[in-house]
Order: structure tokens, then C-alpha cells, then sequence
């Protein structure tokens, strides 16, 4: 019996370990989800960007960077992208947020969001960089404006959550 | 990334199965959100009720008078062809597919379907629904396949317009209101012109409708298409006996990149 609850219990804390990455991966999915809204097809957020933001400040360790790489793959892949056009954007904003999370660790929602007003138009400038330049021509700004302004809007929906599921399920095991 | 603009076939078969793997969760997802969909329309449709039956009875009555015209048209039709000796166009079958999933953002715009390889879907097929043209099947899996939507930047439709068939490239800006390209200068065009597939270079089949022009002025003449994107739910993928596909180009591996 008592031989058990050790094993219960790593495996408890393995499964809730995986959050981060189950939560990035998802949001990528629901990104795929047809909404049938008029015009909002042009402008549908950069959803795994939100997680991959939220998890490289507070659970860093827990979304290692290769993941985020292929998490940025599979969404190349999934979305008909240039291979690694995502993933570049993606972990453009990992190692910046990494490299500067002492900062963000311990502030106010507020500020973290404005993080992420920050944050969010570089990665977009790099994916139009590269899209630009594989294209051979420039690609509309606008939308990716658009985008990048609706993905923070909508930041503080997915942040609470994720904030939430960090409370439930992650904050023990640190 | 270097590697999939200089040698596009290399990921064809990786990004086939991770989409074939990833489609049924997709299409769970979506089902919740079409019944969404569908229940505010019905609520919005009850609202609208009244006004819309008397509309539709105008309408009713107007097409009816169409119908017998194109009636006559084509017996007439049929008549002149018989007596022409006209080899007929071969006959397109088709497949109704489910749109799975959506791909948007700022750079592209595809549509996951729910049948592939396995339905007779192949790649380079036209994809129409409601009442015209959506895109064409770029990647196939064996039970899912991709659609690059006439409005993608990377997708280039040849068209005639109007009844004079003026010749034109229609060109996706990724807004919902495509472009024409590759237009005359003393080509006589105005808003509500029917615009259609002219066949050329053996991508499409002819006669494919595709929309209405938009506005002409300032600027590049836009097109409105006739599918409402964001309404459909279904789409056709049309199977039609190409007289000659093009061969393969070995332009970077875009989704654009012709079949």
C-alpha cells in the first residue's frame, strides 16, 4: 500500500506536468474550428501564441523549447504554412519571454498583459517578415494588424484561464 | 523552412498524414459550433419571417418566369448542338465533403475537408459550393484534403467577364472581395458583371460561376464572390476530366503551387 501512493502520486504530478503543452496544443485546435462569422476568417488569433506566452513565464520548465518548436511545426503543417514559419514566431517569443520572466514572474495581471501587448506585434513582424520573403513580395499589413489586435484582446480570456488551471493544478509541485 | 521552399514534395507526405491524424478532432470540435451557428440563425431567420416569405414570393414568381425561358433555351440549345455535331463536355461528377476546419490569419486562407483519397477526392480538383467557385484541392490525405480558397493570396483563377468574355486573372488579396488581374485597359466592365472560369490552363473546368464584380474605380476591380464562405457548411468537390493538366512546376513549395 504504501509503495503505491508514491507512484499515484508521480504519475498525478507527470499528467498535470503535461497541462502547459495539452493547453498549447488545444488552443492550436480550436484555432482550426470553422466559426462561419463573415470576415473573420482574415483576422483569427494567434492562439498558441497566448499559451506559449503565459506557459514560458510561469511554467517555462514545463514547455521546453524543442516542444515549442514542434508545436509551431505542427501548426505549419496543419495550417498549409511554409514549414517553420510558425515555429520561428514561436519561439521568438519564448526565448524573449524566458530571457526577461523574472520581470513578468511576480506582477499584476495587467502588467503581463501589457507584456504581451509588447511581445505579440514582434512575432507577427517576423511571420510577415518571412511570408514577405518567401512570397518575393510584400503581403498585406493590415490583416496582420488586425490579427495581432484581436490575439491580445483576447489575452485576458485565455490568460485566466490558464491562470486558473496553474492555481487548480500546477502550483504544488514548484 | 529552407527546405520546404527548395524542394516542396518533401513535406507533402507528413503534412497529408498529420492532417488525416488531426481532422476527426477538428471535425468533433466543429460540430458544436455549427449547431451554435445554426440555432442563432434559426432565431434570427424567426425574426425575419414574415418579411422574408413575401420576398420570396416575388422571387418565387420571377424565377419561375426564368425557369420557363431557360427551358426553352435549352431545347433550343440542344437543337443547335444536335444539328452542330458539338462533342459534348465530359461529365463532371462530384463529392460532397464537410468543411472540417478553417484556416485563417494574415497569410492564408484554407479549408480542411472531411474526405480525401479515399472518396476520390484528388489533388487539383475545383471545390464549388452554395452557387460558385470556393478554391481548389491543394493537399490530399487518404480521409481529409486541403482547399485553397479563391480568396488566398496565393491563388490565381483565369475567368471571363461579363458577356462580352473579357479575359482576366482572378487574384485572392486575402480580403473576401478578390481581384482581377491581368485586365485590359478599354475593357468595358461595370459593378455586376457575372464573372466565370474560362478553363485556361486546364486548372478549372469552363463555365465554373464564380461571382459578380464588385466595384471598379480607384484602385484594382474587385470581385464579390456568389459562395457566402462563411455560411457553408458542405462543399462539392467537382471530378472533371482535365483535357490537359499542366505539369508539375517546381515553383516554391507554396500551397499555391500549381498541382
Amino acid at each position: 500500500m504504501r509503495g503505491e501512493t508514491p507512484f499515484f502520486q508521480r504519475l498525478n504530478l507527470q499528467i498535470r506536468g503535461l497541462l502547459p503543452v495539452v493547453t498549447t496544443v488545444l488552443l492550436l485546435l480550436v484555432g482550426l474550428i470553422p466559426w462561419h462569422l463573415p470576415s473573420l476568417a482574415m483576422i483569427t488569433p494567434a492562439y498558441p501564441l497566448i499559451a506559449v506566452y503565459f506557459w514560458s513565464i510561469y511554467q517555462p520548465h514545463r514547455l521546453p523549447f524543442w516542444v515549442t518548436f514542434l508545436i509551431g511545426v505542427l501548426q505549419d503543417l496543419l495550417l498549409g504554412m511554409p514549414v517553420g514559419q510558425a515555429a520561428l514566431g514561436l519561439l521568438l517569443i519564448q526565448g524573449l519571454v524566458v530571457s526577461q520572466r523574472r520581470f513578468f514572474i511576480a506582477k499584476p495581471f495587467r502588467v503581463v498583459w501589457w507584456g504581451f501587448a509588447i511581445v505579440a506585434p514582434l512575432s507577427a513582424a517576423l511571420s510577415w517578415a518571412i511570408a514577405s520573403i518567401l512570397r518575393d513580395g510584400f503581403v498585406p499589413v493590415l490583416p496582420v494588424v488586425a490579427q495581432t489586435v484581436v490575439t491580445v484582446l483576447l489575452y485576458p480570456v485565455f490568460g485566466g484561464v490558464f491562470g486558473w488551471i496553474q492555481q487548480k493544478a500546477l502550483q504544488t509541485p514548484q | 523552412m529552407i527546405v520546404s521552399q527548395s524542394e516542396p514534395g518533401a513535406f507533402d507526405r507528413l503534412r497529408a498524414g498529420v492532417t488525416d491524424a488531426v481532422t476527426p478532432v477538428v471535425a468533433f470540435f466543429s460540430r458544436p459550433s455549427a449547431t451554435i451557428v445554426d440555432v442563432v440563425e434559426n432565431v434570427e431567420s424567426l425574426a425575419a419571417l414574415r418579411e422574408q416569405n413575401a420576398s420570396l414570393r416575388v422571387a418565387n414568381e420571377r424565377l419561375m418566369r426564368w425557369q420557363t425561358l431557360a427551358l426553352r433555351l435549352q431545347r433550343e440549345n440542344d437543337e443547335l448542338r444536335q444539328s452542330l455535331k458539338v462533342v459534348p463536355d465530359p461529365r463532371a461528377s462530384f463529392v460532397t465533403a464537410r468543411i472540417v476546419g478553417e484556416a485563417g490569419g494574415p497569410f492564408l486562407r484554407t479549408a480542411l475537408l472531411g474526405a480525401g483519397e479515399r472518396d476520390g477526392v484528388k489533388k487539383g480538383q475545383a471545390v464549388i459550393g452554395g452557387h460558385g467557385l470556393i478554391g481548389r484541392i491543394v493537399d490530399v490525405g487518404g480521409g481529409s484534403a486541403r482547399v485553397l480558397l479563391i480568396s488566398d493570396l496565393n491563388s490565381r483563377v483565369p475567368v471571363f467577364i461579363g458577356a462580352q468574355r473579357v479575359r482576366a486573372v482572378l487574384a485572392g488579396d486575402n480580403s473576401d472581395t478578390p481581384i482581377l488581374e491581368f485586365l485590359s485597359a478599354e475593357a468595358k466592365i461595370v459593378p455586376g458583371d457575372r464573372i466565370v472560369t474560362s478553363g485556361e490552363g486546364g486548372v478549372f473546368p469552363p463555365g465554373l460561376p464564380v461571382g459578380t464584380i464588385a466595384a471598379v474605380g480607384e484602385g484594382p476591380v474587385t470581385v464579390r464572390p456568389y459562395a457566402a464562405w462563411d455560411r457553408l457548411e458542405f462543399v462539392s468537390v467537382l471530378d472533371f476530366e482535365l483535357p490537359a493538366p499542366l505539369p508539375e512546376t517546381r515553383r516554391a513549395g507554396r500551397v499555391g503551387a500549381l498541382p
